[in-house]
């Protein structure tokens, strides 16, 4: 579980942030933390990664900067990845406070899909953690276990942020991001299955003789 | 906007009020259509999830670019009455470590077929979480065939009965990518077999997975 990156945004404010690669929107330093920049794109959400040679399994944590207000989402991003400016797709976990849930999206480019929520509520200084490894996904809160589930949309990428904000003054921020690298954690093998008792069946019906 | 954000609240599910709070709760597993436009205030997710209220906890897995999400959700009986009345909704049955039986064996078929999964390994000792085991590597493998190719693996003209030599050789390529790009190998599948066959032998090499809190 090595870390491969980190930034605490304690510098001059600066837009875009340096050091990080954009892509969707802007995000910008202000007053010591990552926030949406202006600039970039008239969408409200931007997503930066780290720029570091990303492992396909891997984990990114942003420290919450502020109670996040309904409409200012700020979360950790994995296996993001790009095509040209504004094309983003991954993994984001994100805290809504208006009715205390955390959920998991996949995000392509604007469009979001559910994939889970659980309830709790971040406020500053919490840690939102998301990580992938092989197809599986976890968020955790301060270290604990919130969320976990599966999924298989996308192979790799590059870890980051995402922050959504209906204005680029409000309280959709990051304190703080780490991010690494989580590759000693998963191996896909042939025959798992027999741990969940289905090998049998596939066994069985993969021998019948038709088919063979 | 304000509106549409609020209806995009009730989404983001809520701590149950405290009248749902008085009826029992528990874990159910279903499979149902996609709803949504994708915006934040709108994203695509499992039908009818706006409809049952305030829920706690939620798992889905999208089914690739298909019209359809495996979804665990803890629900109260009131929720699951609500959710289960939809005829487009399976509902899978509580206890999912029971087994499929005779009576229910050609409906579980039918709606596997019916996803476009291969169900002729299914009999009457199976149990539903098998079933969901099933269901839910066909829906890891198809969502990382969406994440890399962008597209329906189940376009027009193709079905389970289709032979794989029946494909063309981007067809082909495709499929091969999104197995190997899981790790997973392709080697037996073979021209003459039917996609039935060669989804089964992918399948069969997927790793176990995790939804709402299970192991499948």
């Amino acid at each position: 579980m090595a870390t491969l990156g980190t930034d605490t945004f304690n510098r001059a404010d600066e837009n875009p942030v340096a050091g990080w690669t954009l892509h969707r929107g802007q995000t910008a330093v202000v007053s010591n933390m990552a926030q949406r920049g202006s600039g970039g794109s008239s969408n409200n959400e931007c997503v930066s990664v780290f720029i570091a040679t990303w492992p396909a399994d891997q984990w990114s944590e942003a420290e919450i900067g502020a109670t996040p207000a309904f409409g200012e989402w700020p979360g950790p991003a994995v296996r993001m990845t790009t095509i040209a400016p504004q094309f983003s797709k991954g993994y984001i976990a994100i805290p809504n406070n208006s009715n205390d849930t955390v959920t998991l999206y996949d995000f392509d480019t604007g469009s979001f899909t559910l994939l889970g929520a659980q309830g709790a509520a971040l406020s500053a200084a919490d840690l939102l953690y998301l990580k992938s490894v092989g197809t599986d996904i976890t968020i955790q809160i301060n270290g604990a276990t919130l969320l976990s589930l599966s999924n298989g949309t996308y192979a790799s990428g590059d870890a980051g942020m995402f922050i959504y904000a209906l204005s680029d003054v409000a309280s959709g921020k990051v304190n703080a991001w780490r991010g690494g690298d989580h590759s000693a954690d998963w191996a896909p093998s042939a025959g798992a299955l027999s741990v969940s008792g289905i090998a049998a069946a596939l066994r069985y019906a993969i021998n019948m003789p038709d088919e063979l | 906007m304000t509106r549409r954000l609020a209806i995009a609240a009730l989404l983001f599910l809520a701590l149950a009020t405290s009248a749902e709070a008085q009826d029992p709760v528990a874990l159910r597993f279903y499979i149902v259509p996609k709803a949504g436009t994708g915006a934040i205030t709108d994203p695509i997710r499992p039908k009818y999830i706006l409809e049952v209220g305030a829920i706690n906890s939620l798992s889905a897995m999208n089914y690739g670019l298909e019209d359809t999400f495996l979804l665990g959700v803890v629900v109260t009986n009131a929720q699951h009455t609500t959710l289960a009345s939809n005829l487009d909704v399976i509902a899978i049955p509580q206890d999912i470590d029971s087994a499929i039986g005779l009576t229910a064996l050609q409906t579980v078929k039918d709606k596997l077929e019916g996803l476009n999964i291969p169900s002729d390994w299914v009999t009457v000792n199976h149990t539903y979480r098998q079933a969901i085991g099933i269901v839910g590597r066909a829906f890891l493998y198809m969502q990382r065939f969406n994440g890399r190719q962008l597209r329906k693996f189940f376009e027009t003209g193709i079905a389970l009965d289709t032979r794989v030599n029946q494909l063309t050789q981007a067809q082909r390529d495709a499929m091969n990518d999104a197995a190997v790009s899981l790790g997973l190998s392709t080697a037996t599948i073979t021209g003459p077999m039917t996609l039935r066959q060669a989804l089964r032998i992918i399948l069969e090499q997927l790793p176990s997975f995790s939804l709402a809190g299970q192991t499948f």
